[in-house]
């Protein structure tokens, strides 16, 4: 086996963890500081900066999950399970944040917490589904049924993804304010806090992935471990 | 064996095995009709909301049934390790897959054509045979729709007992779309709201494709040894 120290944090880790901890302060001074208030909705409206990110870097990391889903099936190539395992768990995380600050934005703007529209609610289904993603990874105690078992269902929970969005897109057809948001004529300083806090919350999902990635590498390892010793003692 | 062939060979064992016990459609009737009670006591629907509430009321039958088909479905293939033996014989691993989503089918489909004039009986709503001829073709698409994940999700948490305790929470979810087209069809045809049938039936068309193919193509690696 590679000897691999993980204990050992590398350098360009810190160094981007730093770099990524420096541009969420900046994030949260543009958001907060720098971007106009908006006209009708107020300071309520700086909640967004922070909601889109976290929303869009829930699908990407879903999106991941597919992706290495499929991978692992074709090559059995155990890093790309726990990439897809560890995606998955982060994903959850973006999204379920998103979906809190989302319905603390629609209360002052919408005048309710929650209203059945075609992203929310696909939001919320992903958010089921991937939660039992979670579930169904510790429900089993053979590891490489888990990996085959995890990988396919990942595959076809994504490719339900726009299924689930079109039903519920012609279920109900009118749309809240929401789809307007990307069509204001937005001011420039508001389109750049947007970006520097994409640019954030993609660098914190690819810095978490890392690190929960580590951890069930580490994992595994200590399986591998565990099954030498009872192979040794039989 | 050819791929069809085979297909075929599972319903028939699940066909004659049916006849022979009675076990599902019996336990699937009873069960749904319990529901029906239930719905009945929770709502206490007047005339005029039966005809609103109707294809809400049985699709969501259909779908708490169809949770106890596929336990009944997985449950029999356990039994002896039966999955083993037809996992041994030449039919094609791909047709073992769509045989059983065929038989569950069936089984789903012989049932909504008995509850669903139940309701007229239980609840008087007021169908016509020209609607009750509508009905068949949401009736086919979706059960076929619920069949093919249902199935399919039975086979990924079938692995363990306690992945089975899961069976819901995953099957619920990815058969979201399938529900909403089906009970819009529904709507339309006792409410005339929902719009025209054709795109929402060629939208179950579109569901069932999607979900079959990808299930067949993941199929051999959850029968993997």
């Amino acid at each position: 086996m590679k000897e691999n120290k993980p204990l050992n944090i590398s350098t360009t880790r810190k160094v981007l963890w730093g770099l990524g901890f420096a541009l969420l302060l900046v994030s949260l001074y543009m958001a907060l500081l720098f971007a106009p208030r908006e006209r009708t909705m107020g300071d309520v409206q700086r909640i967004f900066y922070f909601h889109m990110p976290l929303a869009w870097n829930g699908f990407l990391a879903f999106f991941i999950t597919f992706l290495y889903g499929i991978r692992y099936l074709i090559r059995r190539d155990l890093q790309d399970d726990q990439i897809a395992a560890s995606s998955a768990e982060v994903g959850l995380f973006f999204i379920t944040l998103a979906l809190i600050t989302g319905s603390l934005w629609a209360r002052p703007a919408w005048g309710t917490f929650w209203v059945w529209e075609p992203r929310l609610t696909t939001a919320f289904i992903l958010w089921l589904m991937y939660v039992f993603y979670l579930f169904l990874r510790r429900s089993i105690e053979d590891r490489d049924r888990v990996r085959l078992v995890t990988s396919v269902y990942g595959i076809i929970a994504f490719v339900n993804v726009p299924l689930v969005f079109m039903s519920i897109r012609w279920w109900r057809t009118q749309h809240p304010v929401l789809i307007k948001m990307g069509k204001i004529d937005m001011a420039p300083q508001m389109v750049q806090t947007l970006m520097v806090s994409l640019v954030t919350f993609t660098i914190l999902y690819v810095l978490l992935l890392v690190e929960r990635r580590a951890v069930e590498r580490l994992e595994d390892r200590v399986r591998q471990m565990k099954e030498q010793i009872r192979e040794v003692w039989q | 064996m050819s791929f069809l062939r085979g297909i075929w060979e599972i319903f028939r064992k699940d066909f004659l095995f049916e006849l022979e016990t009675g076990e599902t459609l019996s336990l699937l009737l009873v069960f749904a009709l319990s529901v029906l009670f239930l719905f009945n006591f929770s709502f206490d629907l007047s005339r005029a909301e039966v005809q609103k509430f109707f294809p809400g009321f049985f699709w969501l039958t259909v779908l708490f049934t169809s949770v106890l088909g596929f336990s009944k479905a997985i449950e029999i293939e356990r039994r002896g390790h039966a999955i083993q033996g037809i996992l041994m014989t030449p039919i094609p691993r791909e047709s073992i897959y769509l045989g059983k989503v065929f038989s569950s089918f069936v089984f789903l489909l012989l049932v909504e054509l008995i509850l669903a004039p139940l309701f007229v009986v239980f609840f008087g709503l007021k169908m016509t045979g020209a609607q009750f001829l509508q009905l068949l073709f949401p009736l086919i698409l979706g059960t076929l729709g619920l069949a093919a994940i249902g199935t399919f999700m039975a086979l990924i948490c079938q692995v363990s007992p306690k992945g089975w305790l899961l069976f819901s929470l995953g099957y619920f979810p990815l058969a979201v779309p399938t529900l909403i087209a089906s009970t819009k069809l529904f709507q339309g045809i006792f409410q005339a709201v929902g719009g025209p049938a054709a795109p929402w039936l060629r939208f179950l068309g579109v569901i069932d494709t999607v979900e079959l193919v990808v299930a067949v193509l993941l199929f051999e690696y959850l029968m993997e040894e």
